[in-house]
């Protein structure tokens, strides 16, 4: 199922299948390990953010950047 | 990276002038994931010269400079003997480069230290890049850059292949060790012990053949490993004959310590490489995934739970740090409870009262020796109310910017501050500022120097820059005793006194955020969007090294950049105060500074504290913010500060102008020397003096418009 990681719940694994940013934001997420085909977890949706496990290292992550990420749910 | 690259085989012979850079590391170090990140797919495969054997080249252009990249093969050590990893030790130890990245691997940092240490014994034409640190840190795995930097010798670098960390600077560093036209040497030196009169003989031997003192040795060393190759030039007569030296050393270290030539080495190595990793590296425990992410349920779900923690820990912090320096807030605490004697003696004995008491006991002292050996009037007025007193008035403040670094390294190190800013970060965006800036915010509220520094922390540049330039508004601690001084003259209700005080720290932070907005918006001319992007390291208990480290490098930075511009400001002021048109002189009435004073209150007449004392307590405000009340003093002849502030006889409506504008102006110099190293401009630097100059102005005449009503 293709959908942006703000809409998917806590506890679900998914894979990025584009990032629909701008380059400085693409650039960070990567230098964080997220680019197309990384696998992330989703922890948690919380309020204003969203807590994701890439590779092992944990982030929070705004709503808005969130949004710009397309995803396919895996698991 | 701009990778510029060249594809066909006849564009890349036209690029004579290149820097040639080779990658070096033990297998499985991450070497092919740092080689592709750095060529990007345009990597090719080109032959050894003369050789079968292939490599890997890349080429790319990084700002105008061509680089051509060699992957060498991974190699165990330099004392291996399979055909590749010979190629790659000739390779090293030719010196046919311009530059060397030797990769280590942070997750077995011993090892393979050990193999950087054996590079670094022959040359310096190095940068040490420590792999994988992006999973060792989270590990719980510390390392001090600068400290191992020093230790080794050469540019060192934490990075992460994998994920990108540190990549840019990893090239930026290394062009610069390449283009560097010295010649290489050793970095390291390692003794040897018992081997060292061998290794002098055989060096000796070396030298007198026409080997360098710097190749003589290590050849000598390698060929007490059993490694000839930088010896292979020499002719067969010459060689036997130092072979023969060889053996005789050989047979010598046996005999008297039980150790091959080659162990000793070894083990003199790895007694360096522990010691190294002893003073540079720590490890801390972990907590548990589960631990993590049942605080992080607390700290993170509900946004009002969030806050209390988060704003408990900064008070915290803010409290501790404030009380042990000067004894405020404790002090009205518990001189509110009525126990007069135990807040003087909280006072007495808070660092900044008993380091005030010092420097006074050193300039008395001084003052008395200046005395005795007859040196002029004019001469021990600079010495002591220019140059000590100026300079004492920045290292009063040290400890207590060592504390707050302090308390904030330990939040930081064990996981908490990056919560903290996950939390803020839903109030501050609503000033498009990212909840990371509570640091600089908080370290402001101690000392605006290192508030100013920290701002570093901040990943998008103009966010940076907008707040380097504008968090002087933060009331600091020195502005606070200039406060809490005005305070305690102008009102008598303690309701009151406490009300002005915090009005006063909420307009300075409403100020900050507003102006923020401005220059970011507006000057800086940002349309990017304060995103949320934090990493959340796992909880852990904080190692003492790591947060002393950490407490340590940012207190000296605020020494450097404070200690460097007050010694020459104070001398400039105490001048200003002491030298008029008839020269020199002893009472400020008839220096250059009542001159300007007067010139500077001229700007007051509507607020209505036009006095030529207060323009100048203004501009010697300038140098550092408590000498308000001292200049105030000495202009009056008074040595009671709240005296002096009572002879200035202001209304109400003028006095809490007139500290509004004290609270809100331009901090200090060293606050502007920061500004200007951070934003590397002086269109900015300029920016913030005069924002905080017309802010000011504009508030103080509003509050006085206002007070002047009631
Ligand atoms: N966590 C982490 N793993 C890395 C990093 N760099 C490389 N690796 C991993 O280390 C392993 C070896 O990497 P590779 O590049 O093949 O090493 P080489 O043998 O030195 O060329 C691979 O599993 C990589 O994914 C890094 O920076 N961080």
């Amino acid at each position: 199922m293709i959908t942006r990681l703000s809409l998917v719940e806590g506890g679900k694994v998914v894979r990025i299948v584009s990032i629909e940013a701008g380059i400085g934001l693409a650039r960070r997420l990567m230098e964080m390990g997220m680019f197309i085909g990384s696998i992330v977890t989703v922890v948690e949706q919380s309020y204003g953010h969203i807590v994701v496990d890439v590779k092992g290292a944990r982030f929070a992550l705004g709503r808005g950047m969130a949004n710009k990420i397309v995803v396919e749910v895996i698991e | 990276m701009s990778c510029h690259t060249v594809k066909s085989k006849n564009e890349r012979e036209r690029i004579k002038e290149h820097l040639t850079i080779a990658l070096v590391a033990q297998p499985n170090t991450g070497k092919t994931t740092l080689f592709n990140t750095l060529t990007g797919a345009h990597a090719y495969v080109a032959n050894w010269p003369g050789k079968t054997i292939e490599r890997m080249e890349g080429i790319f252009t990084y700002k105008g400079k061509n680089i051509k990249i060699i992957d060498l093969p991974g190699i165990r050590s330099l004392s291996t003997l399979s055909q590749e990893e010979t190629i790659a030790k000739e390779f090293i130890l030719s010196g046919e480069y311009d530059s060397l990245i030797v990769m280590v691997d942070a997750e077995t940092l011993e090892k393979s230290l050990y193999f950087a240490v054996q590079i670094l014994e022959a040359t310096n034409k190095v940068v040490i890049a420590i792999n994988k640190y992006d999973e060792a840190h989270a590990l719980g795995l510390h390392i001090n850059q600068d400290k191992l930097q020093s230790e080794l010798n050469v540019t060192t670098l934490l990075i992460s292949a994998l994920r990108g960390l540190n990549i840019n600077q990893l090239i930026e560093k290394t062009i610069e060790v390449a283009s560097q036209k010295r010649s290489p040497e050793p970095a390291i030196v390692i003794n040897y012990g018992i081997l060292e009169t061998f290794i002098k003989k055989i060096s000796d031997e070396l030298k007198a053949l026409g080997f360098s003192k710097d190749t003589s040795r290590i050849a000598a060393v390698r060929l007490l490993e059993g490694d000839t190759f930088l010896v292979r030039n020499l002719d067969e007569e010459k060689l036997n004959k130092i072979l023969a030296y060889v053996q005789q050393a050989r047979q010598e270290a046996k005999e008297r310590t039980g150790f091959s030539c080659e162990e000793i080495i070894v083990m003199s190595r790895y007694k360096l490489v522990e010691d190294i990793i002893k003073k540079t590296s720590t490890r801390v425990r972990v907590a548990t995934k589960a631990f993590t992410e049942s605080l992080d349920r607390i700290m993170l779900r509900n946004f009002f739970v969030g806050l209390t923690f988060s704003s408990l820990i900064l008070f915290s912090i803010l409290f501790f740090s404030f009380s042990i320096n000067t004894g405020f807030p404790l002090n009205y605490i518990i001189r509110a409870l009525g126990n007069e004697e135990l807040a003087s003696l909280i006072e007495e004995y808070s660092l900044s009262g008993i380091l005030s008491n010092l420097f006074g006991i050193f300039s008395v002292t001084l003052e008395s020796l200046l005395h005795v050996l007859n040196a002029p009037y004019w001469f021990i007025d600079l010495t002591i109310n220019g140059v000590v007193q100026g300079v004492s008035a920045v290292l009063t403040f040290l400890p207590l910017v060592f504390i707050v670094n302090l308390f904030m390294a330990i939040a930081e190190d064990s996981g908490l501050m990056s919560r903290v800013a996950v939390v803020f970060h839903r109030l501050t965006s609503v000033f498009n500022l990212s909840g990371k800036a509570v640091f600089p915010m908080i370290i402001s509220l101690a000392c605006n120097v290192p508030g100013v520094l920290s701002s570093r922390i901040l990943e998008n540049e103009n966010e940076r820059i907008a707040v380097s330039t504008t968090i002087s508004f933060i009331i600091c601690q020195a502005r606070l005793v200039v406060l809490l001084f005005f305070v305690a003259a102008m009102f008598y209700s303690p309701l009151v006194q406490s009300l002005v005080t915090i009005t006063m720290y909420f307009l300075s932070i409403a100020l900050f955020l507003l102006s923020y907005m401005f220059v970011e918006k507006f000057v800086l001319k940002s349309k990017e969007q304060a995103e949320l992007f934090i990493e959340m390291p796992s909880y852990h208990i904080p190692s003492l090294k790591v947060v002393s480290w950490i407490a340590w490098e940012r207190s000296k930075s605020f020494i450097t950049k404070a200690g460097t511009v007050i010694f020459p400001m104070a001398i400039i002021i105490w001048a200003l105060l002491h030298i008029g048109p008839s020269g020199y002189v002893e009472t400020p009435n008839l220096s250059f500074g009542k001159m300007i004073g007067d010139a500077i209150s001229k700007m007051f007449v509507l607020e209505g504290f036009s006095k030529w004392e207060i323009g100048l307590a203004l501009l010697t405000g300038f140098i550092a913010k408590e000498v308000i009340i001292e200049t105030l003093a000495i202009s009056f002849g008074t040595s009671n500060p709240s005296e002096a502030i009572s002879m200035l006889s202001l209304s109400p409506a003028s006095a809490l102008s007139l500290l509004t504008f004290v609270m809100l102006y331009t901090p200090c110099v060293a606050t502007v020397a920061a500004t200007y190293s951070e934003t590397k401009s002086i269109k900015m630097t300029l920016i913030s003096v005069l924002t905080s100059l017309s802010v000011a102005y504009i508030v103080s005449l509003f509050m006085f418009y206002i007070f002047s009503l009631i």
